[in-house]
């Protein structure tokens, strides 16, 4: 089945007869029709929440959102309509247009949009764009629960997604394929970030260390050793699970030493590290005291 | 023409009037608790302090017009750029300080007079003018008042028509009173309902007429030009608060984005009711631009709400939320 008769069927069982006959005024249209109707949608169509789990599952297994927003679907159907019925030069003119002239809100539809599409080869620069946004909201469209960048970022792009991440003290477990496109680039990366980090007196996130269990080297295995002396709880327990789930000989005898420690957190696993550390604390003003 | 040595503003041409300074309380004091609307301020030229202060006096929401950038653009990608940026990086910025960010979309007056590059703007309005946030066109009218200004001054109110928006109409400060009549009769020529249209940057010459006609009648709070505070308190006096609002028209100029919160501190101190001062502070300027049905005033009025459709997601995200305050007093920077 094409995927705007899919999104049809879920857009008839959510959205009320008025919403249905607006977009079925407008889906036949030329492609500026539909382009025009995406932003238009902001204005027409009632914002709620809606299930789109099974869909969204038929199209890549590992897009693991259950709901998003009426408005955002409305926006894909007409993008999926724009890429069915017209070449892809004009879906890549549109879509272009689209993404330059876009308002926030808009922004983040054409970005969550983006693995729906059947040309990621026009859409990439736009979902590396993305990344490099200031605007919280839209780095978050395409950083989590968004298949894109793990289907499709080359690993220096993906790199930069994750550190750029866990510099601004985001939830790096919300991105899609983060175990599975774990790296040594990326694990030597954190391991000067860390230092940097320690050396300017502020932390790592905890749950940071998990990207670099199958690459422990002799570094590495110092920065494990510094954070089981670290009196962060997060961090005695980040590096008891790398031992628990690294097979290094580099870190035998960091396991032998901490043995105790690693017994004290058994039955943890890393969702409990899944929570929010600034890395900017800045919170203590010496000015004051 | 004899340029004064300061930036003039983006509306005013170059007559100076020195204000002597008669404010020695702390007007903060006066206005606790109350809430603010500037339907009228630039803030792609302000700085996260004065986001800071707005929202400190009480600064709800504001209306960002599109306008010119002080020296002309030479192409649409740069015009394109800047609406985008309206609606784009600049909502974003004020958002961080819990500031409910509007803007309206249009060709400015005085780059009008390209007359090919105001032909592809005029292409990408209706783009713009659709979306979510945009509550009118603006800010049009008359600059020099030349032929090519009234071409698309005309040409925008169809736009208005056309998308149910209202207008916001920038008057001459050169020959104001005669450049502000012809605006209101261009405009009900096009027939478009004058409480849809909003004529700005008012004085005490043209106030009657505007109200008289029916349409909204904004005054701009701007140091050394012609609109002082405290005149502003005498015309509240005398027309009461009836379609009217005051804005600070906030630019590149030296301005004042604290002109709503300390007006309404002269209009406490002197006498007028706290009814009267919502009116022209807040509730006027939100009554003429929820026209466009694109304003919500639960969505900033007990601080900024998520906004929903930002869902699509997940909503288990980690906002970036408010910006952290910076202290100032301290000599450390972290
Ligand atoms: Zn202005």
């Amino acid at each position: 089945m094409k995927k705007s008769a899919e999104l049809t069927k879920i857009l008839q069982a959510n959205l009320s007869d008025v919403n249905l006959q607006w977009i079925n005024s407008k889906k036949k249209g030329e492609a500026k029709d539909l382009a025009l109707a995406f932003v238009l949608a902001g204005r027409k169509i009632e914002s709620k929440e809606i299930s789109v789990f099974d869909f969204l599952q038929t199209i890549d297994p590992n897009w693991n959102l259950e709901t998003c927003n009426a408005i955002s679907l409305v926006r894909a159907y007409f993008l999926v309509l724009l890429e069915e019925n017209y070449e892809k030069e004009i879906f890549q003119k549109w879509i272009n247009e689209l993404f330059e002239t876009a308002e926030i809100n808009e922004s983040i539809a054409l970005i969550q949009f983006l693995s729906l599409s059947s040309y990621p080869d026009i859409v990439i620069s736009r979902a590396k764009d993305a990344v490099r946004s200031n605007i919280g909201s839209i780095f978050d469209a395409i950083a989590f629960n968004n298949p894109f960048p793990f289907n499709y970022f080359e690993e220096a792009a993906w790199n930069q997604l994750i550190l750029k991440c866990i510099f601004n003290d985001k939830p790096i477990h919300q991105i899609i394929g983060l175990n599975e496109r774990r790296n040594i680039a990326l694990a030597e990366t954190l391991s000067d970030f860390a230092h940097e980090r320690w050396a300017a007196h502020r932390r790592v996130p905890s749950q940071v260390w998990r990207l670099v269990i199958p690459f422990i080297n002799d570094e590495i295995a110092k920065d494990i050793e510094r954070l089981f002396l670290s009196e962060d709880e997060k961090d005695q327990l980040a590096a008891s699970l790398v031992c628990l789930e690294s097979e290094s000989a580099y870190l035998k005898g960091l396991i032998e030493q901490n043995s105790s420690k690693i017994k004290k957190f058994e039955g943890f696993n890393w969702s409990h590290l899944e929570v929010n550390e600034p890395i900017y604390t800045g919170q203590e003003d010496v000015s004051k005291s | 023409m004899c340029q004064n040595h300061k930036n003039p503003s983006h509306f005013e041409g170059t007559e100076i009037e020195k204000s002597v300074d008669l404010t020695p309380v702390n007007y903060q004091s006066y206005i606790q608790g109350m809430k603010f609307f500037d339907p009228h301020i630039h803030m792609t030229s302000r700085t996260t302090d004065d986001y800071e202060a707005l929202a400190d006096a009480g600064i709800v929401a504001i209306i960002e017009p599109a306008f010119w950038l002080g020296q002309p653009r030479t192409g649409l990608a740069s015009f394109k750029d800047y609406f985008s940026s309206l609606v784009g990086w600049e909502r974003f910025r004020s958002s961080q300080f819990g500031i409910k960010h509007y803007c309206t979309i249009g060709l400015n007056s005085r780059e009008a007079n390209n007359e090919a590059l105001a032909e592809e703007v005029m292409e990408i309005l209706p783009l713009y003018l659709q979306k979510e946030g945009v509550v009118g066109v603006g800010e049009i009218g008359f600059d020099d008042q030349t032929a090519l200004e009234e071409k698309y001054y005309r040409a925008q109110i169809e736009l208005a028509k056309e998308f149910e928006l209202p207008v916001q109409v920038h008057t001459p400060h050169r020959d104001k009173k005669k450049g502000t009549e012809r605006s209101m009769a261009i405009a009900l020529e096009h027939g478009i309902d004058p409480k849809m249209v909003i004529i700005d940057h008012n004085n005490e010459e043209t106030v009657k007429s505007v109200l008289d006609q029916g349409f909204y009648a904004a005054f701009t709070i701007y140091p050394f030009t012609k609109m002082g505070n405290e005149r502003m308190v005498e015309i509240v006096k005398q027309y009461g608060s009836e379609r009217i609002m005051v804005n600070s028209a906030a630019d590149w100029g030296i301005s004042d984005p604290m002109a709503i919160p300390k007006t309404a501190a002269l209009m406490k101190i002197h006498g007028i009711s706290e009814q009267d001062i919502q009116k022209v502070t807040y509730q006027n300027a939100l009554d003429a631009f929820a026209q466009s049905g694109q304003i919500k005033e639960a969505d900033f009025i007990d601080g900024l709400q998520i906004d929903q459709s930002q869902k699509f997601n997940g909503n288990t995200v980690l906002r970036g939320g408010q910006s952290p305050r910076i202290d100032k007093s301290s000599i450390f920077i972290r």
